[in-house]
C-alpha cells in the first residue's frame, strides 16, 4: 500500500461500501460545488443575460422577459461619468488605504520584535478592531466623524476656537472618515501578517548583517524587507481584493453622498440596482467590474502560484 | 608580545536563569593563530563565540579584542568576522552582492569593492558564479560564499562556528585544507569552534578544550594529544579513543609497579606516585598485538574486527572490560585470541577521584 | 541586540501605547455612548464620559416599547421605526450563521480532503473557489435577486444561509485544506492497512487530527458570516432580519440616528466575534491569507 496509489480517481484505495460509487472523490466535492453553481455560477450566467437588457424591476417585467438592448448598456457606461468616477474613486482608496495600512503595519511590527512584559497584552488590544462587526465599525467612526464628535472637539481644543466641520456632507473631505474607518479596521491584520513573516525571517542572516557592520536602516532595507517580500505580497494583493469591494462603511457614513461624491464602485451598483432599480444597466456594469477584476487577479496570481 | 593578541577572556562568565553556562573562561589567541575551541554540545564553546561576538554580554570578567574592552560594544563595532553554522547566506542577494555588503556597509568606495570582491572570489573559486541568487546555492557553495563575505572585510578576528558540520563528509577533508591554507595565506586570526576533535587536531596551531563551561586545557594539538591534563580530555581526543582500565600500584622491593588485570609488574620508573588503586590509559596505538606469546604479553580474546582500510582496529578483551588495539590490516579475526602487549612508558596514571592525569618524567621502562 | 539606549526603548513603548489607544478608541466612544443617556448622544462639546450612565439603550434594544415610554417622558419628539426587538435579529443571526457555518464546513472539508488526497479536479480547481472571494459580493447580487425570486428564496432564511455558505466556501476549503496538507498521507495508509477505506481512515484518523483547526476555521467562519452585511441588506426584506441590519433600523424621521441605542446593540452584537476571534487568534492569519501563510 504505497501512497502513490491514490492518485486522481480512487482505484486500489476503494474499499467496502465505497467501491459501488464510482468516482468518489467527485462526490465529495459534489455539495461544495453545488452551492457555488446554484450561487455563483448561475448567477453569473444570468448577468450576461441581464447585461443586455434594460431591466427595471419596477416595471413589473419578469426579468426573463426583459428586452433585450444588447450592447447599449455598455455604451452608457462608458460614458457615464458617474460610473468612471466610482471606478476612479475606487482605485484611489485601494492606493490609500492599502499603503497606507502596509506603511503602519511594517512600522508598528517592528516595535514588536523584541520581548516585555505586556506585550501580548498590547497585540491583543491592537488586533481588536479586526474583530468588531464593520457595520458598528462604521457607527462609532460616524460618531466620531460627527459635527458635534469628538474629533471635531479635540481639534476645537487645539485650535482654540469651536471646531464643528461637517465631515460626512463634505464633497471632498467625506471620504476621509470612510477610509479612515477602513484603515483604522485592516491595518491590524496587515500588522499580524506582517509580524508573522518578520517573526519567521532566517535569524541569522540578520545577525550576520549586523556582523558585517551594517547600520539598521540598511539591514531592514537590503536584508529583511526583500525576505519579506512573500508575505507582503500575499497581503497587499488580499487587502487590494478587500478593498476594493467597500461597502459597509461608506453605506454606512455616507451612501456615496454628497452628491455621489463618496461613491465607490460597490455603492454605485448598490444604488442603481437598489435605489434607482436599473438593474439591467448595474448587471453591465457588474460584468464589466467582474471581467476585469479577475482577469487581474488571475494575472497577478500566477506568479504567486509558483512562490507557494 | 602583548600587542600580538588578538583575542583575550579574563574570567569571562554567563549564566542562563539557573543554568551556567560559561565559567570564568580565560583565552587569548595571537595574531595569525588558529585555536580551536573544542567541546561537546552544552560546554559553553558556541555561547562564548556569541559572546565574542556580542550577542550576548558576559555576566562578568572582560573581553578584549586588540587590547580593547569590547564587553559592552555593539557586534558592528567589533571589526570581527562571524560565519555561522548555517552559513546564513543573505538568500535574496546575488552572491557578488553578498560579497559586497560588509564592505558596502563600510562606506568603501565602489572600485575598490569591485577589486576587492574579484579578489577575494579568485581565492575561495567563486568567479563564475558572482551573479547566482544566494538562495539557490548548494551548502559548500554556501560556506565559501559565507566564508569568502567576512575574509574580504580582513577582519581582526575570524569566528567560525562548526562551519563544516552541515557539509557531506566526504567534502569536509578536502575542506579542511583548503580553509587551512587560506587562513596561512592571509595570516587571517582565527577562533574556530568545533565538537569534531579530528578538525581540531589537524587545523590548529592551539586547541582549547570545553567541558561544561569551562577550559580544561588549552595547547597545542601535539601537547593535547600526548599530555591530556585530564580523564574527560584524554577521552576526547584520538580516534579511536583512548583505552581505559583499572589498574593498581604497588611497591615491590623498593620499585613502584603497575598492575592490570592482564598484565603486571609493569616498572613505573621515574614517577613518584602513592601506592593505590587508579585508572590507567593507553591509547590504541600504544598497545602491541602479536600471534604468538612473548615476553611481557598477555592473551586475550578478539570480540570485534572494524576495517578502517589502511588499519585494522580490534576490539579486544581486557579483564572485564575491552580495547582496542591497531593493527595492520588482515591480522586476525574475530574469535581469534592473541597476545597482547602494553607500553607502559605511552600510558598515563589517572586519579580516580579527581581524574587528572598524573604528570610524570620520562624515563626507561624497568622491565 | 539587545543593547537599545533606554531613550530608544522608551519611545519604542510610547509608540506601542499610542497605536493601542487609537486601536481602542472608536470601541471606547461605541460601549461609552451606550451608556450615555439621549441628551448626551450628539451635544456640544461631546460627552467623553457620562456622568449619568443609564441602560436605557440597551432596554430600548431588547424592549423596544421602552422606547414609547422613553418618547413620551422626552415629550414625544422620538418617533421611531424599530420594527421589532432584537431578540428577533439575534435569533436569524444565529440561526443562518449556525447553518451557513455548518454547511460551508461540512462541504469544504469533503472538498479539501477530495481536493489534497485526489488532486479531484486538477489543479487549478481550487482557485475556482478563490475567484468568488475577487468579486465584489455587490456585482453577484443583483442576478442573485433574480435568481431568488423564480425559486422563491428572497427574504427566505434558506436563501440567506445558501448564499453565505457559497462565499464562505473558499475560505473553509483552503483554510482546512492546508490543516489536512499537515497530516501525512502515511497515517490513513496504516490505517487501510487493517482493512479500513481511505475514506473511512480520514474519518478515523486524519480528521481527529485536525479537529482544531477545523473548529478553528468553523469559528472563523461563523464571524464571517455574523458580520455580513451586503447580501442581508439586499436578499430580506423584513421576514428575516440580522444583527446589523438591525442596527440599521435605529433611526428615526425626526431625530436621526439613534446613536446609544445603535451603540447598544453594535455592542452587544460585536461581543461574540470579539470572543471567537480572540479563542481563534493563532490561526488568523492563517485564515484570512487562505491558508497561504502559516505560523
Amino acid at each position: 500500500m504505497t501512497t502513490q496509489d491514490v492518485d486522481g480517481p480512487l482505484t486500489s484505495a476503494g474499499r467496502g461500501w465505497s467501491r459501488y460509487l464510482p468516482r468518489f472523490n467527485i462526490m465529495l466535492v459534489l455539495p461544495a460545488q453545488l452551492t457555488m453553481m446554484a450561487v455563483v455560477i448561475v448567477p453569473t450566467l444570468i448577468i450576461l443575460w441581464l447585461a443586455i437588457t434594460d431591466w427595471q424591476p419596477t416595471q413589473a417585467i419578469a426579468w426573463f422577459k426583459a428586452e433585450p438592448i444588447w450592447f447599449w448598456n455598455f455604451y452608457d457606461l462608458w460614458y457615464d461619468s458617474r460610473f468612471t468616477n466610482a471606478v476612479l474613486r475606487t482605485l484611489f482608496v485601494v492606493a490609500v488605504c492599502v499603503s497606507v495600512e502596509l506603511g503602519l503595519a511594517l512600522g508598528l511590527a517592528l516595535l514588536f520584535l523584541d520581548e516585555w512584559p505586556w506585550r501580548r497584552v498590547a497585540v491583543s488590544v491592537i488586533i481588536l478592531p479586526m474583530m468588531i462587526i464593520p457595520v458598528d465599525a462604521a457607527n462609532a467612526f460616524f460618531m466620531l466623524f460627527n459635527e458635534r464628535g469628538p474629533l471635531n472637539h479635540l481639534i476645537s481644543l487645539v485650535i482654540g476656537v469651536p471646531y464643528e466641520f461637517s465631515w460626512l456632507s463634505h464633497p471632498t473631505w467625506a471620504m476621509a472618515p470612510i477610509m479612515l474607518a477602513e484603515i483604522w479596521q485592516w491595518t491590524p491584520l496587515m500588522f499580524l501578517l506582517v509580524l508573522t513573516g518578520l517573526m519567521n525571517l532566517p535569524q541569522n542572516q540578520v545577525r550576520a548583517a549586523i556582523v558585517l557592520g551594517a547600520s539598521p536602516a540598511r539591514i531592514f532595507f537590503k536584508i529583511m524587507l526583500p525576505l519579506l517580500l512573500p508575505v507582503i505580497s500575499i497581503a497587499l494583493l488580499i487587502r487590494s481584493i478587500e478593498t476594493f469591494k467597500i461597502f459597509d462603511p461608506v453605506y454606512i457614513l455616507t451612501r456615496g453622498q454628497p452628491g455621489g461624491a463618496t461613491e465607490t464602485i460597490s455603492m454605485f451598483m448598490y444604488n442603481g440596482a437598489f435605489v434607482y432599480f436599473r438593474m439591467g444597466y448595474i448587471a453591465a456594469a457588474a460584468l464589466l467590474v467582474l471581467v476585469v477584476v479577475i482577469s487581474i487577479c488571475l494575472a497577478l496570481a500566477r506568479p504567486m502560484k509558483r512562490h507557494g | 608580545m602583548t600587542e600580538d593578541i588578538k583575542l583575550e577572556l579574563r574570567g569571562v562568565r554567563k549564566s542562563f536563569d539557573r543554568v551556567v553556562a560559561v565559567k570564568g573562561l580565560d583565552l587569548a589567541l595571537r595574531k595569525g593563530e588558529f585555536l580551536s575551541l573544542l567541546g561537546p554540545s552544552g560546554c559553553g564553546k558556541s555561547t562564548t563565540l556569541a559572546m565574542i561576538a556580542g550577542f550576548l554580554a558576559p555576566d562578568g570578567g572582560d573581553i578584549l579584542v586588540d587590547g580593547q574592552v569590547v564587553n559592552r560594544m555593539p557586534p558592528r563595532k567589533r571589526r570581527i568576522g562571524l560565519v555561522f553554522q548555517d552559513y546564513a547566506v543573505f538568500s535574496r542577494l546575488t552572491v557578488r552582492a553578498n560579497l559586497a555588503f560588509g564592505l558596502e556597509s563600510q562606506g568603501m568606495p565602489r572600485k575598490e569593492r569591485h577589486r576587492a570582491v574579484a579578489e577575494i572570489s579568485e581565492k575561495l573559486a567563486l568567479s563564475d558564479m558572482l551573479d547566482a541568487r544566494g538562495g539557490d546555492l548548494n551548502m559548500s557553495e554556501m560556506q565559501r560564499v559565507a566564508l569568502a563575505r567576512v575574509l574580504v572585510t580582513k577582519p581582526e578576528l575570524l569566528l567560525l562556528d562548526e562551519p563544516m558540520s552541515n557539509l557531506d563528509a566526504s567534502l569536509r577533508a578536502s575542506l579542511r585544507s583548503e580553509l587551512k591554507q587560506i587562513q596561512k595565506d592571509l595570516e587571517q586570526t582565527v577562533l574556530y569552534v568545533t565538537h569534531d576533535q579530528v578538525e581540531a587536531l589537524s587545523m590548529s596551531d592551539r586547541i582549547a578544550v570545553m567541558r561544561d563551561g569551562a577550559v580544561l586545557q588549552a595547547g597545542a594539538p601535539e601537547e593535547i594529544y600526548h599530555r591530556p591534563v585530564d580523564l574527560f580530555v584524554a577521552q576526547f581526543i584520538g580516534d579511536p579513543p583512548i583505552n581505559i582500565v583499572p589498574c593498581r600500584v604497588e611497591e615491590v622491593q623498593g620499585k613502584l609497579v603497575v598492575d592490570t588485570a592482564l598484565h603486571s609488574g609493569l616498572g613505573l620508573a621515574g614517577r613518584d606516585v602513592p601506592v593505590g588503586d587508579y585508572l590507567l590509559a593507553v591509547r590504541p596505538h600504544h598497545l602491541s598485538a602479536h600471534h604468538e606469546p612473548r615476553e611481557g604479553t598477555a592473551e586475550s580474546e578478539i570480540r570485534l574486527v572494524e576495517n578502517f582500510g589502511a588499519e585494522h582496529v580490534l576490539h579486544v578483551t581486557y579483564g572485564n572490560d575491552l580495547v582496542s588495539v591497531v593493527t595492520a590490516p588482515g591480522f586476525a579475526l574475530e574469535g581469534e585470541r592473541l597476545h597482547l602487549s602494553l607500553d607502559i612508558n605511552q600510558a598515563h596514571l589517572i586519579d580516580r577521584r579527581d581524574e587528572r592525569v598524573l604528570t610524570r618524567r620520562h624515563c626507561e621502562a624497568a622491565a | 541586540m539587545n543593547e537599545n539606549p533606554l531613550w530608544v526603548t522608551f519611545l519604542k513603548r510610547t509608540a506601542v501605547v499610542v497605536a493601542m489607544i487609537i486601536a481602542f478608541f472608536p470601541i471606547y466612544w461605541l460601549i461609552a455612548t451606550s451608556f450615555k443617556p439621549y441628551d448626551q448622544w450628539a451635544s456640544w462639546p461631546p460627552v467623553w464620559l457620562t456622568d449619568a450612565p443609564t441602560l436605557q439603550n440597551y432596554r430600548i434594544v431588547f424592549f423596544p416599547e421602552a422606547a414609547r415610554e422613553f418618547a413620551t417622558a422626552q415629550q414625544g419628539s422620538l418617533d421611531y421605526k424599530v420594527s421589532g426587538s432584537a431578540w428577533k435579529a439575534f435569533q436569524d443571526s444565529a440561526i443562518i450563521s449556525t447553518f451557513a457555518t455548518l454547511f460551508s464546513v461540512m462541504f469544504g472539508t469533503l472538498a479539501a480532503y477530495s481536493i489534497v488526497r485526489f488532486r479531484t479536479g486538477g489543479e487549478n480547481y481550487p482557485f475556482q473557489f478563490l475567484t468568488v472571494r475577487m468579486m465584489p459580493p455587490i456585482a453577484v447580487v443583483v442576478p442573485i435577486v433574480a435568481l431568488f425570486s423564480i425559486l422563491r428564496l428572497s427574504d427566505t432564511y434558506f436563501g440567506l444561509i445558501l448564499a453565505y455558505t457559497a462565499f464562505t466556501l473558499p475560505f473553509s476549503i483552503w483554510m482546512i485544506r492546508s490543516f489536512i496538507e499537515e497530516v501525512p498521507l502515511e497515517l490513513e495508509g496504516a490505517a487501510m492497512v487493517h482493512g479500513m477505506s481511505q475514506f473511512r481512515a480520514f474519518l478515523t484518523v486524519t480528521l481527529p487530527l485536525i479537529k482544531g483547526g477545523v473548529l478553528a476555521t468553523a469559528l472563523f467562519i461563523f464571524i464571517l458570516n455574523w458580520s455580513e452585511f451586503l447580501f442581508a441588506l439586499v436578499l430580506t426584506a423584513g421576514n428575516v432580519i440580522t444583527v446589523t441590519l438591525q442596527v440599521a433600523n435605529y433611526v428615526s424621521a425626526s431625530s436621526g440616528k439613534l446613536y446609544g441605542v445603535q451603540a447598544a446593540m453594535g455592542t452587544i452584537s460585536t461581543l461574540p466575534v470579539i470572543l471567537f476571534g480572540y479563542v481563534i487568534q493563532r490561526h488568523l492569519v492563517r485564515g484570512l491569507t487562505f491558508g497561504a501563510i502559516k505560523r
